[in-house]
């Protein structure tokens, strides 16, 4: 008993040893064909004069951002004032207070003049009743949706109804786009119209920058480590994979603080889905599936350059449960959507992206956890020696630090958005200390997520805010 | 490696490249593995990748850490020197100090000296602006800049042919001209802006040919540029008449880019042009066009119209044209309308109309219709709190 129980210890840990030289391996391919592509958006340089004339253009297409907000009375304000000084020709704001349990509605009446308004909408998806719909006195495109609280992708669909224009931009309230984030994010629909169904833009970290009447004014890192390592996962999440699936149309999320979709295309396929908490990747699938299933010629593409800042949180408890949420919304978008596992109906999606999800992103957590797990079991009760505990150590920590300084290197090779060598120093050290600890206790987290799937736990869990330039 | 940029074996090179390298890391994991002495080969070359995974992540970082040390002082050294051809440009510009310290800066430091030659610009005007202009001919740098025009790189043509469009020369436009054959089609692009801002007549008229094969954004951006000229008349008073449905749409999106009342001789007939998109436009663009033809009776033909968005664009333009004459037309075609954008946009007008027509749609407010109540309620309310709310 005890010979099979050691033979199948050790054949486990060389898989899981396997298996992070097989995802490292990926992650390089994959970050290389990023930053080819990267390099080439910076030598096709665009001419100033392009962004300027199309700011002042009529023939822009208007764009409807829809902000849900939920409790954000620390900084909906200063987002709301930030998203209306966008630079683009014709846009309106619609944020929709999910029935916050602070002032968030009185702060937004009384800070924009806004009054009960009458506007006439389709209830074409199904949402929570509308209380209300506010308008602002002022000239200012913002109205405010009041309604019953029925979750994110809930106010998401109030907001697509009470919509009027035929791009939707989807933000988080807490976030602020970048003055010329919409300019730039809606460029793949002039140059392709026909085809382009969403665009994502690159989600930063704001903690640390200084902001000034909603706008960040000077890009610097974080004071603490905790942010700092989000500074460099973020930077992995979007520059390392999201180009590289994004050259191959097989982009598989969109982020929820910042995405620009065609309204027509997202009513086509119902709106948010409510019953799951990762209904922007959701999203996503089920478009792919739609243009798929409709023998469309469709891109869905990320894009770098628009900019959309976040405020991450700094203490380990709110980390912990927005972890184990965007962990839990992964399987459930991956459960739900699991008919394109290895369908070559579904192109490079289902051959290569959802198949790396799977394997990756889905089931990696809970392959590196029970990795640890046996190595700590295997060294104490002897099972194997100390090189094979090594080894995997050693594969671990190299395969994160990969991950992580890979990332910092794509960002100071194309988009160099830290001006300060200090800024370029400290992030190299993050994507170390990062590897030494941080992404052990994240793993761990979202490897509890998988309990919270089959236990069938919903919902968000609070966010704590500082709010910006604190 | 421009070239192989904008080769057209580019899309296929994308993809193989990371593989290449990919092949060539996994050469030297394979390289190193023979020289580690661990019997077990499993670990001899799991070892070995992470030898090499860490140099290579080492002597990148290091090299990035490094090459952005001496970038920042770079950059500190170019402004410190552009700092002081700043204070040069002030005194040249607007006290009318001698020019020959700023063409000495122009000689040793060209790049730092067009940066802020680019910079007066944007923030002299008058007399102070055009004395910082003559001087760029003078440094010949407008030789050099025409250089990078046709030059290899994307990013230093375009920069080259922003400048030197502020120069007017005929010279400078004939490289700009040249640039409409770059492989890059930003560089292509960017001369076609400034050939239609600045171009003689015969640029213009390459340009104007051109407009219906470049892509909607640079459309976009071209209409904004494009002034008003003899060129530009002939090009409307034909286009407007072209059997070829792209250039009519080309020249109607010119139109609504302008914002401007544009003489346009007699496009009735675009009115029942057999294609929807074109009538769309069409009336989409009445307001701002000055037609021989009666607008009221164009906007009837619209009202009328079989599509609903047709019919929107007409009603939007009875609005903006104050054709009070159509307010029956508008109000029957509100107590039918079934969509609800149509519908406001007919409700909009009879609003902005004022009058009778605000009083016939006052009536509106108790219809049957749920739509049609909710609409002139909303339409109604915006009118009385806001000014100019019924637009």
């Amino acid at each position: 008993m005890r010979t099979y129980l050691l033979a199948a210890a050790n054949w486990y840990e060389g898989w899981v040893i396997f298996y992070l030289f097989a995802i490292s391996a990926i992650y390089m391919v994959l970050s290389l064909t990023g930053l080819v592509d990267l390099l080439r958006r910076r030598f096709f340089q665009y001419d100033p004069l392009v962004e300027r004339t199309a700011e002042m253009s009529s023939l822009m297409p208007p764009v409807s951002i829809l902000a849900p907000a939920y409790n954000e009375s620390m900084s909906v304000c200063q987002s709301v004032r930030a998203m209306l000084a966008l630079k683009y020709p014709e846009f309106e704001v619609i944020v929709i207070n999910d029935g916050s349990k602070d002032d968030t509605l009185e702060l937004l009446i009384k800070e924009f003049h806004l009054y009960k308004s009458a506007r006439y909408f389709n209830h074409t998806l199904d949402s929570r009743p509308i209380r209300a719909v506010y308008e602002s006195i002022d000239p200012i495109p913002l109205v405010v949706i009041d309604k019953e609280n029925g979750g994110k992708s809930d106010a998401l669909n109030s907001g697509l109804n009470v919509a009027r224009y035929p791009l939707v931009c989807g933000v988080d309230a807490d976030s602020i786009l970048e003055e010329s984030a919409l300019l730039r994010a809606v460029r793949p629909f002039l140059y392709d119209p026909d085809r382009v169904l969403a665009v994502g833009g690159i989600v930063r970290v704001a903690n640390g920058c200084r902001v000034s009447a909603g706008r960040v004014t000077e890009v610097d890192l974080p004071s603490s480590w905790i942010a700092r390592f989000q500074v460099v996962e973020y930077l992995r999440a979007f520059l390392g994979g999201r180009v590289a699936f994004s050259a191959y149309n097989c982009l598989v999320v969109i982020s929820g603080a910042f995405g620009l979709f065609s309204k027509s295309a997202l009513l086509a396929v119902g709106g948010y889905r409510t019953n799951t908490v990762g209904e922007d990747m959701e999203l996503v699938m089920r478009l792919h599936g739609w243009a798929r299933a409709q023998g469309r010629d469709y891109r869905i593409v990320f894009e770098p350059n628009p900019v959309c800042w976040t405020e991450v949180p700094e203490s380990l408890a709110t980390l912990r449960r927005q972890r184990k949420r965007w962990q839990r919304g992964t399987i459930e978008t991956l459960w739900a959507h699991r008919k394109m596992f290895l369908n070559p109906r579904y192109g490079t999606l289902g051959m290569a992206a959802f198949p790396y999800f799977v394997l990756f992103e889905m089931f990696g957590p809970l392959v590196e956890f029970t990795g640890y797990v046996l190595t700590l079991v295997g060294v104490g009760f002897g099972f194997f020696g100390y090189q094979t505990a090594l080894l995997f150590m050693l594969a671990s920590i190299s395969f994160g630090v990969l991950l992580s300084v890979g990332s910092v290197v794509l960002e100071e090779l194309t988009l160099r958005r830290y001006p300060k060598v200090h800024d370029l120093l400290l992030l190299v050290v993050s994507g170390f200390l990062e590897s030494l600890g941080f992404r052990q206790i994240l793993t761990v987290w979202r490897a509890g997520a998988f309990v919270d799937v089959l236990r069938g736990r919903k919902g968000w869990g609070a966010m704590e805010r500082k709010g910006f330039g604190v | 490696m421009l070239r192989v940029l904008y080769s057209r074996y580019w899309p296929l090179l994308a993809k193989l490249t990371p593989l290449a390298v990919f092949v060539l890391y996994m050469a030297a994991v394979l390289l190193v593995g023979q020289y580690l002495t661990l019997a077990n080969p499993y670990s001899r070359y799991a070892l070995a990748w992470v030898v090499v995974q860490s140099s290579t992540l080492f002597l990148v970082t290091g090299g990035l850490l490094v090459n952005k040390w001496i970038g920042v002082r770079l950059a500190a050294q170019r402004q410190l020197r552009a700092d002081r051809i700043a204070e040069q440009m002030v005194g040249f510009a607007l006290r009318n100090q001698p020019e020959d310290g700023l063409l000495r800066y122009a000689q040793r430091y060209p790049a730092e000296f067009l940066r802020v030659w680019e910079g007066s610009l944007t923030t002299l005007k008058g007399s102070a602006r055009e004395r910082v202009l003559a001087l760029l001919p003078r440094t010949h740098l407008d030789q050099h800049l025409q250089a990078k025009v046709v030059g290899s790189d994307p990013g230093r043509a375009v920069w080259a042919i922003s400048l030197l469009r502020e120069l007017h020369q005929v010279g400078s436009l004939e490289t700009t001209e040249e640039a409409l054959q770059h492989p890059a089609e930003t560089v292509r692009a960017s001369a076609c802006f400034a050939l239609a801002a600045h171009g003689s007549e015969l640029q213009q008229e390459k340009v104007f040919a051109l407009l219906p094969t470049l892509p909607f954004w640079q459309r976009i951006v071209l209409f904004q540029q494009i002034q008003d000229s003899p060129a530009l008349e002939k090009y409307l008073a034909l286009t407007f008449r072209s059997p070829d449905r792209t250039v009519v749409l080309a020249a109607l999106e010119f139109v609504l880019s302008r914002q401007r009342i544009q003489p346009v001789g007699s496009p009735g007939e675009l009115a029942v042009s057999p294609d929807l998109e074109v009538r769309i436009k069409f009336f989409k663009a009445l307001p701002l066009l000055a037609t021989a033809e009666d607008p009221a009776s164009l906007a009837a033909i619209g009202l009328a119209d079989v599509d609903w968005r047709v019919r929107a664009m007409a009603a939007r333009a009875c609005g903006l044209l104050h054709l009070s004459s159509l307010t029956a037309t508008l109000a029957a075609r509100l107590s039918i309308s079934e969509q609800a954008a149509e519908t406001g946009h007919i409700a909009r007008a009879l609003a902005s109309l004022g009058g009778e027509s605000l009083l016939r749609l006052r009536s509106f407010a108790n219809s049957d219709n749920d739509m049609t109540r909710a609409v002139t309620v909303e339409v109604l309310q915006r009118a009385l709190l806001t000014p100019g709310g019924s637009r």
